[in-house]
């Protein structure tokens, strides 16, 4: 809705014809991208956790922005509510976190984890409900914001980002480092691949399936447990938060490809960056940020239908 | 229990939970003719639409004190005609589905006569067409979009219209010379009533940008306009919840153009106002000005306080939401308890003082032009008059 755009930009028709990227301006997309970044690292973030679930259990824990939620609350009732200091909060929240993981696991998942991965959806989306209002009943129906003073660095005279940015997009490449690492050279880690590549086989030859499988669990829900608190203290939190994290994770992790650990990594910052970026064209509202998102989402899987990283979509199917 | 029928009993559940899911809110079922207004047991029960849950609560909750304080008063008093109030609440959630599916139920399972609501202009403008449809007043105190002037013969509000705050807002910003004016829009009809109306009276340019409920990240929206080099920066959100995300990111991203606040930001005390104070001094914003000089205003303050251990917060919309149960109560007594005999007796009503200012409808059920919003600025960390 402006009254007066720029008459450069259109048509006699009034019609976009052509837009002139110097007239965008270098400053502003550098500031988008590092919106982009931002967003993408809590994203990639958020999608490793979905993507190493299916990766073993081969289904998609439709509770995973919940997950994300209980070990932001968990941390604001230590550090805001009880007044605790950052640090032993954060701990606490992620011990928090691990416990009803465990608990979760054992009461939900396990006792059906060789049943059809489909009926391990179906609990995880009545899992999401559950936590979701068991949330709405603890914390109520309304944002948290926690009003701290994160010191803000000034990286030219306009571009700022504060000290809690950099320390998601820190903790995010340190997470897919972390992760890969974890993934290829230690044992357990090895034993988780292994069971995502065949768990029958993985089984008969002696690894201890349910222990990797909470395992799996326990580091999905650390970095959710680790996005959700860093939202909380970046941005808000809010009960319905949940389905948000859900949504876009699972998305970044069709974009990169199901059960890929670089596709999902890739599809959070495509993500991040498509959201924050084409609203800088000028002929883009800012409220359709994440209908671009999801749009881009449709022209990959129309490209390449299994996402960027997917293997065949035979090998998927055999799944 | 099979594998296979585990399966089709989680499909079954699934198909259950989703059908269920589908209860038809927007149902809008006609009273039967032989319904009977409630006025059993020697009690007159009128409804009450609130945002009693969401972000919107923090201005519902404190409504659902107040209406009570109210309450209390009249029935410590001989009740209505020597009837008992009673008040019948519910959620409007300040979503159109649940203020719809809320009008329906006080309609036809309480079968009012009167709705004290909706808070939002969402809920207002969902409730209007049933209430009009079924002859029942539809009362707010606090919506504001423009849209409910027109709303419906039975549609009342003792709050302005939105025109009359951005009017206030606009007539600022064009004494102050600015000629760019970027707005942070939430996709709610009262701020793109608040929105819209700015832009028709301010006379310079506009950049709007919207965004849809819930959000939480501004960024980019706040570079954009930033890189607008606009004048200033009007802060327009349905709940003190998105102001305050707003105007923590537009602190952190270092935006120095004054601000303009609606009267959700400026009222918001606590959440934005004394967090932060450095950021938001100067800051413009306009508010219904209340009656500190009538009689039971600092009674309300006082019975608040002595009900909540709280002070009363967003005083301009507290004080409509007072005096509306009062005005209800004295439209009883005059012609009973009865949609459209109370209808026509609020047109009458003219010059009626009360705490929240001197009230009179107009033909659509609006305050006349002598209850308006007035220039609030933030100084020293408090909102007080601009001169």
């Amino acid at each position: 809705m402006r009254k007066n755009d720029p008459p450069h930009l259109y048509g006699e028709g009034g019609f976009l014809l052509c837009y002139n990227m110097t007239s965008m301006d270098f400053e502003l997309l550098t500031k988008y991208a590092l919106n982009g970044l931002i967003q993408g690292s809590i994203y990639a973030m958020l999608a490793l956790g979905l993507s190493l679930i299916y990766g073993v259990l081969r289904f998609a824990n439709l509770a995973h922005g919940e997950y994300a939620l209980i070990g932001a609350y968990a941390f604001y009732t230590f550090h805001v509510i009880l007044g605790w200091p950052l640090i032993p909060s954060i701990l606490l929240g992620i011990v928090v976190l691990f416990a009803v993981t465990i608990a979760l696991q054992y009461l939900t998942f396990m006792p059906v984890k060789n049943a059809h991965p489909f009926i391990l959806l179906v609990i995880s989306i009545a899992l999401g409900i559950f936590l979701k209002n068991l949330l709405l009943i603890i914390f109520q129906a309304r944002s948290r914001l926690i009003t701290n003073e994160s010191v803000i660095y000034q990286i030219t005279e306009s571009i700022s980002i504060t000290q809690t940015q950099i320390i998601i997009i820190l903790v995010a490449i340190a997470s897919m480092i972390g992760l890969t690492v974890f993934l290829k050279k230690t044992k357990i880690g090895k034993a988780i691949r292994a069971v995502s590549d065949n768990r029958e086989v993985t089984a008969v030859l002696g690894i201890p399936i349910n222990r990797i499988i909470t395992v799996t669990f326990l580091i999905s829900s650390l970095l959710a447990g680790a996005a959700g608190i860093l939202v909380a203290y970046d941005q808000n939190l809010h009960p319905n938060l949940g389905a948000f994290f859900t949504i876009k994770s699972f998305a970044a992790v069709i974009l990169g490809g199901i059960g890929s650990v670089p596709g999902a990594v890739l599809g959070g910052y495509i993500l991040g960056f498509a959201e924050n970026i084409f609203i800088a064209l000028p002929f883009v509202e800012t409220n359709y940020k994440d209908a671009v998102a999801f749009f881009i989402l449709i022209i990959v899987l129309y490209i390449k239908p299994t996402g960027l990283f997917g293997g065949k979509t035979e090998e998927i199917a055999r799944h | 229990m099979k594998k296979s029928n585990l399966l089709k009993l989680a499909i079954g559940l699934t198909i259950i939970t989703g059908l269920s899911a589908c209860a038809p809110v927007f149902e809008d079922v006609e009273k039967p003719e032989d319904s009977q207004p409630q006025v059993k047991n020697e009690k007159i029960v009128v409804g009450v639409i609130l945002p009693l849950s969401g972000n919107a609560a923090s201005y519902g909750t404190p409504s659902q004190y107040v209406l009570e304080i109210a309450k209390a008063k009249i029935n410590e008093k001989g009740g209505i005609g020597g009837k008992q109030l009673e008040l019948a609440f519910e959620d409007g959630g300040c979503e159109t589905e649940k203020a719809n599916s809320a009008v329906n139920n006080l309609i036809n399972l309480k079968k009012v006569q009167v709705i004290v609501g909706g808070f939002c202009s969402s809920e207002t403008l969902a409730g209007a067409p049933v209430a009009e449809r079924n002859k029942v007043v539809l009362f707010s105190p606090g919506s504001s979009s423009p849209k409910i002037t027109e709303a419906g013969d039975y549609i009342f509000r003792n709050y302005p219209s939105d025109n009359a705050q951005s009017g206030a807002i606009a007539e600022y910003a064009n004494s102050q010379g600015f000629k760019n004016v970027g707005i942070i829009t939430e996709e709610q009809p009262y701020s793109e009533g608040v929105a819209d109306s700015f832009t028709k009276s301010f006379g310079g340019s506009v950049i709007n940008e919207k965004y849809p409920v819930d959000s939480t990240d501004f960024k980019s929206q706040i570079d954009k306009l930033a890189a607008a080099k606009v004048d200033a920066l009007f802060v327009n959100p349905q709940t003190p919840a998105s102001a305050a995300i707003i105007v923590k990111q537009l602190k952190e991203k270092g935006v120095k153009v004054p601000l303009l606040f609606n009267d959700v930001a400026i009222g918001a005390i606590n959440e934005v106002i004394t967090p932060f104070s450095d950021y938001v001094e100067g800051a413009v914003g306009a508010e219904v000005p209340y009656n500190k000089d009538h009689a039971e205003f600092n009674e309300l303050i006082t019975a608040y306080k002595a009900r909540t251990n709280e002070d009363i917060p967003y005083l301009s919309y507290m004080s409509p939401m007072y005096d509306t149960l009062f005005i209800i109560k004295e439209a009883i007594e005059k012609v009973g308890y009865d949609g459209t005999k109370i209808k026509d007796y609020l047109y009458t009503v003219q010059g009626r003082v009360g705490v929240a200012g001197t009230l009179s409808f107009d033909e659509n059920g609006d305050p006349d032009k002598s209850y308006r919003h007035a220039l609030k600025k933030i100084v020293d960390g408090k909102v007080v008059d601009a001169k």
